[in-house]
């Protein structure tokens, strides 16, 4: 019971980052119908510029993930910029171009910081907290609170504000967006920068908690999208709940299987989402065809 | 062009290509041959990933890992189990196929971005089992992979293991290409347009999905057996997502919808890797940036510039090619040559259909004789096209049964009741896009299971004969339908009359016993809407039973012996049109008190 | 900056004729439409009949800047050709397109209050023209809370005509309003149509339903291929034999 909660509990902190990415992916799917697949690198991108600030200027942790978010966030608007022409055409192609700007962010990833990787320290020093017999680090209680915070800022935002709402009809129909005088791709670049500030925020929390490398998108982002559509993509609370059973998936698997922790991950995922291709939370909307 | 002059060209750029091949190693040197070596099996690579995703339209970002698979099990059964080259070989290219049989599963559930993930993830999860396993040798891989033996010759030597390469991917390019070229390709096309309408004109979709999976793993795993021939060591580097990503800008670059691009693209950035090999990351930048500007600038890839730039020279030009459409040739009657047993053709029982809480059919029953032309007409909503749906097997009912010609049905997918005699149309057209307009009917045309696609590695010449027969009846069809002059059109390019008439044109040519016309005459004007009334009427008289929705009140007045009339999921009339039209309940139903509604009553009264 | 809260046009109040000339629409290699011209004046009410793919939803996108064109349009003293398709709604234009196109996964009030994108949702001008709507369609205050694409084709339609009225329009451009209803419905749109036409709406319809168009606009034009090749007034056109035989079946 006490190696259950445990493990659990090492679940919970690795799965709230995943639930920042899986929310950014969501975010950027529910507005452009488009899996974004340089997600990932800008996570990574993310998590390279917050160490740096973070390391290299001695700014404090929270004001070093302020400006990843800001550099991420117009990486996010110059993608959307130049993938722009394919907007509400060819989704298949988009996402293959996505993929090319992943390939660019490594490339650039790994001129400027090299190929190797760093180890961040933590900035929280705070002993771990015992609880019950069970030992819980300050910093996950921070990864957990902030991305806690994101989650209800940015339902806030898509339900109570007129921009979050003109968000979500560009995404249902675009048109009629335009003819109420909506500006189309304007709204899908805030979309799309904020989701790249969604990976920079997960990137950046990440950072303490593993190595920092160019190719550390990769994974993370690949159980971050998992997490969406595990949740259903494309819904917020949905992100949320994919990403923390991804991560407690993740933290069963690597006690269990060592090595295999991945391999098991994916064929877990593969198998659930077989099963529930709509995702937990995913609604199959009523054809009145 | 001449057509005689044409003829020649193809021969005689086959026969300059095989003396090029022939002669390039004499040419070059050591480590250009090796090189070369390898640029070959990523071009084998990239077809089977074209086939999969540009032909089939199956997002398939496991090809490395087949491309692993094929190369770790040449490598385990050489090394560790003690087998030969050529046995390892078939065993890995058969473990590859299982691989791709598997991964395949999930096609059959989702599509899409959805089927991207999911592929790429165990692509990673086959990573992950590379560098922890025992016997795949960790991070440090296997070597020592032996020499393949061949009669003597010494494939040690890179230039000799050239011909052999070059040998194998012709052989594989050359039957790439039949397959697209002919039914299971011209299936798989129809289904990366709009699977949905491909189901109905009887291409059994989760097995052409499989298909498209077993194709890109067959070469995939050629690939991993020639790779581990060529190189006789294998580690995880080779199979990583970067490399994945190499091989989609590959299919990406050179244009994944044709074959002959893909090999191109996987060619070109080989050579250009190489070029780059001291500077990695530069080479993955421009990669990256070629890729993204391709799909903004030039989806179609390489392969498809020359028809881009043919198209803006046309416009330039003003459209010359003016088309007409030809009046329809009437079908033979048919005399009652079909065993009319009184079965009626179409028996719908009781059925029912729920969303969630909405009840959209309910307690629903219908029967239709033989040689009927039957209307369903009823207000938005009340059902009519969640009826066709269920009739034609693309919604499961709730509740109830539906027979077809006697036969009970319920349940059966859409290409079995193809193939059973039933065709259907769309409310809003689901023509292929992407498939000309002969080649949207020849997909109808096509009657055989998909399983028949043994043929295609044992008997090939049978599917040639088969293609020569379904291209006559073809122009058969066209000329009837008046469609000739559109045949090598994309149906997209052409006006929404046109399109309507061939939707009917295609569902004409599954030979169906029972036609479902959804709405036929929307978006028709009137002399369309006469030239339809022909049309269904000489379809009835050849023998075919005709359903039909339509709003077009005039036309199922003029048209229909029967009509049934649907309100709020129910059957609430049924009979001539003049008996249905005088029911009160229909009045207060569908027509309302309304000077609007598009009726002639007095002509039919009389 | 053309953000929502500093709406140019809204302050030129009455009148105001939409005047085009010479317009013309290219699809690729297609003329949709082939130069037309027409009028709508202040108060009027003008339809377009024709047969599917005659020009009529291009020449309404065309107005709305929605596809590529070429030709003038004005509407009072603006030069709508230079307006960008976002700002058009702002000149004083609402469009019910085609299909009726509402946010369907949004609630009926969200897709209402969306027509008001250009002004402050919680002013109290706004406030009124909702409840103004809620007037017209009852049946939309039963459910507002409903998700738009939850409702029927019907309602579907009074919510797409809804958002264009909360634009706050002077023009109302109709896309095939009757598309797909039963006559019943048909007769309630006509009901609503001469409503708005008394309140001193100016109203373009484009409609296949020929007898509808006559009975709600006071001119009409015929196109066929990309060309107007016919106008005048309904109550002419309706006894036009031509246009019975071919657009009336009769």
């Amino acid at each position: 019971m006490q190696v259950f909660l445990q493990t659990l509990i090492g679940g919970l902190s690795l799965g709230a980052v995943y639930a920042l990415v899986a929310m950014g992916f969501s975010l950027v799917y529910r507005t452009m119908g488009l899996v974004n697949f340089a997600h990932a690198d800008v996570l990574m991108i993310g998590a390279y510029t917050a160490s740096t600030f973070y390391t290299s200027t001695r700014l404090p942790f929270a004001v070093a993930m302020v400006a990843a978010i800001a550099v991420t966030g117009l990486i996010g608007l110059v993608i959307e910029r130049v993938l722009r022409p394919l907007e509400n055409k060819d989704v298949t192609l988009m996402l293959i171009g996505t993929i090319g700007f992943g390939m660019v962010l490594q490339a650039v990833a790994i001129l400027i910081w090299g190929a190797t990787g760093r180890a961040v320290p933590s900035p929280v020093k705070a002993a771990p907290l015992q609880v019950l017999g069970l030992r819980i680090r300050t910093y996950d209680l921070v990864v957990v609170g902030v991305a806690a915070v994101a989650v209800v800022l940015l339902v806030a935002f898509l339900q109570r504000t007129k921009r979050g709402a003109a968000m979500q009809a560009v995404a249902m129909d675009h048109e009629a967006a335009t003819a109420v005088g909506i500006h189309v791709g304007r709204s899908n670049a805030i979309a799309f920068a904020i989701g790249a500030g969604l990976a920079a925020l997960a990137g950046g929390l990440v950072g303490p908690m593993l190595y920092v490398n160019p190719t550390m998108g990769g994974t993370l982002g690949i159980k971050g999208f998992a997490a969406a559509m595990l949740g259903g993509c494309g819904n917020i609370p949905g992100a949320v709940v994919g990403g923390l059973a991804i991560g407690v998936l993740d933290s069963y698997a690597a006690g269990h299987f060592q090595g295999y922790s991945e391999l098991v991950v994916f064929l877990v995922f593969t198998a659930i989402i077989m099963i529930r291709p709509t995702g937990l939370f995913g609604e199959t909307t009523v054809s009145r065809a | 062009m001449s057509l005689p002059h044409r003829r020649l060209i193809r021969p005689a750029g086959l026969v300059a290509l095989a003396v090029v091949a022939w002669a390039l190693p004499y040419g070059l040197g050591g480590y250009a041959i090796h090189v070369v070596d390898i640029a070959l099996v990523f071009a084998l690579l990239a077809v089977g990933m074209g086939l999969a995703m540009g032909i089939a339209g199956q997002i398939n970002l496991a090809q490395i890992a087949f491309f692993g698979v094929g190369a770790y099990a040449t490598a385990i059964l050489t090394t560790r189990n003690g087998l030969g080259f050529w046995p390892a070989a078939v065993l890995a290219v058969l473990a590859t196929a299982l691989i791709g049989l598997l991964v395949a599963v999930p096609a059959l559930r989702m599509q899409s971005h959805y089927l991207g993930i999911v592929t790429l993830g165990l692509a990673l999860g086959f990573i992950n089992w590379t560098t922890n396993a025992e016997p795949a040798g960790g991070a440090d891989g296997i070597s020592a992979i032996p020499v393949p033996p061949l009669f003597g010759v010494d494939l040690s030597s890179e230039y000799l293991y050239y011909y052999l390469e070059v040998v194998v991917f012709a052989v594989a390019l050359a039957f790439g290409l039949f397959v697209v070229r002919t039914s299971l390709g011209r299936r798989m096309r129809a289904m990366r347009d709009d699977p949905l309408a491909a189901g109905a004109v009887g291409a059994q979709i989760p097995l052409l999905r499989m298909t498209a999976f077993l194709l890109a793993s067959v070469y995939g795993g050629v690939a991993g057996v020639l790779y581990a021939g060529l190189v006789r060591f294998v580690a995880p580097d080779t199979f990583s997502i970067a490399n994945m990503f190499l091989l989609l800008a590959m299919v990406v670059i050179g244009g994944r919808q044709s074959l002959v691009g893909c090999v191109i693209g996987a060619v070109g950035l080989s050579l250009i890797r190489e070029q780059l090999v001291d500077h990695p990351t530069y080479a993955q930048l421009g990669f990256g940036v070629v890729v993204v500007g391709m799909v903004v600038f030039a989806p179609t890839g390489l392969a498809g510039i020359p028809a881009r730039l043919r198209g803006v020279r046309a416009r330039r030009r003003g459209s010359a090619v003016r088309a007409a459409l030809r009046p329809f040739e009437p079908y033979e009657p048919a005399g009652e040559t079909e065993e009319d047993d009184g079965t009626p053709i179409l028996e719908v029982r009781e059925v029912g259909k729920r969303f969630r809480g909405l009840r959209a059919l309910d307690g629903v029953s219908l029967t239709v004789r033989r040689g009927e032309i039957r209307g369903i007409v009823g207000p938005n909503g009340s059902g009519k096209t969640t009826l066709f749906n269920v009739v034609s097997g693309f919604y499961r009912a709730s509740a109830g049964q539906v027979a077809l010609a006697g036969r009970p049905v319920s349940g059966a997918r859409p290409y079995r009741l193809s193939l059973l005699g039933l065709a259907r149309t769309f409310q809003n057209l689901r023509l292929f896009t992407d498939l000309t307009v002969k080649d949207n009917v020849l997909v109808a045309l096509d009657r055989t299971r998909t399983r028949a696609i043994w043929r295609y590695v044992l008997w090939p010449v049978a599917i040639w004969r088969r293609e020569r027969r379904l291209d006559h009846a073809a122009d058969g069809l066209l000329a009837r339908f008046g469609l000739t002059e559109f045949a090598a059109m994309r149906p997209s390019s052409l006006p929404y009359g046109i399109q309507r008439r061939i939707e009917i044109a295609r569902a004409m040519a599954g030979s169906p016993r029972l036609l479902l016309l959804d709405e036929p005459a929307a978006g028709l004007n009137g002399e369309e809407v006469r030239q339809l009334a022909e049309i269904v009427r000489s379809i009835r008289d050849s023998g075919v039973t005709v359903v039909l929705i339509e709003h077009n009140m005039g036309l199922v007045m003029s048209l229909c012996e029967r009509v049934t009339v649907l309100a709020g999921g129910s059957v609430i009339a049924e009979g001539t049109p003049a008996e249905v039209v005088g029911d009160p309940k229909v009045i207060e139903a569908y027509l309302g008190d309304s000077a609007m509604a598009d009726l002639p009553l007095p002509e039919v009264t009389q | 900056m053309n953000e929502p809260g500093t709406a140019p046009a809204q302050a030129t109040t009455a009148g105001g004729t939409l005047a085009v000339e010479g317009l013309s629409v290219h699809y690729g290699g297609v003329r949709a439409v082939r130069s037309i011209d027409f009028t709508v004046a202040p108060g009027q009410a003008v339809g377009i009949i024709g047969a599917n793919g005659a020009g009529k939803t291009s020449t309404l996108k065309a107005l709305m800047g929605l596809v590529p064109r070429s030709g003038r349009i004005r509407f009072g003293d603006t030069d709508l050709t230079a307006v960008r398709p976002r700002d058009v709604v702002r000149h004083g234009i609402g469009y019910v397109p085609e299909g009726r196109h509402v946010f369907a996964g949004l609630t009926v009030e969200r897709n209402l209050l969306l027509g008001a994108y250009t002004r402050p949702w919680r002013s109290e001008r706004t406030r009124r023209a909702l409840g103004e709507v809620y007037e017209l369609f009852p049946v939309l205050r039963e459910m507002r809370g409903r998700l738009a694409g939850a409702l029927s084709g019907g309602q579907q339609q009074m919510l797409a005509v809804g958002r264009a009225l909360m634009t706050e329009p002077r023009l109302l451009l109709l896309d095939e309003p009757s598309m797909g209803l039963s006559p019943k419905l048909v007769e309630d749109i006509l009901a609503v149509l001469r409503r708005l036409g008394e309140e001193g709406l100016s109203l373009l319809l484009v409609e296949q339903n020929a007898k509808l168009t006559f009975e709600a606009t006071s001119d009409c034009l015929v196109m066929e291929n990309g060309e107007v090749v016919m106008t005048g007034t309904s109550a002419e056109l309706r006894d036009d034999v031509r246009v019975r035989r071919i657009y009336l079946g009769l």
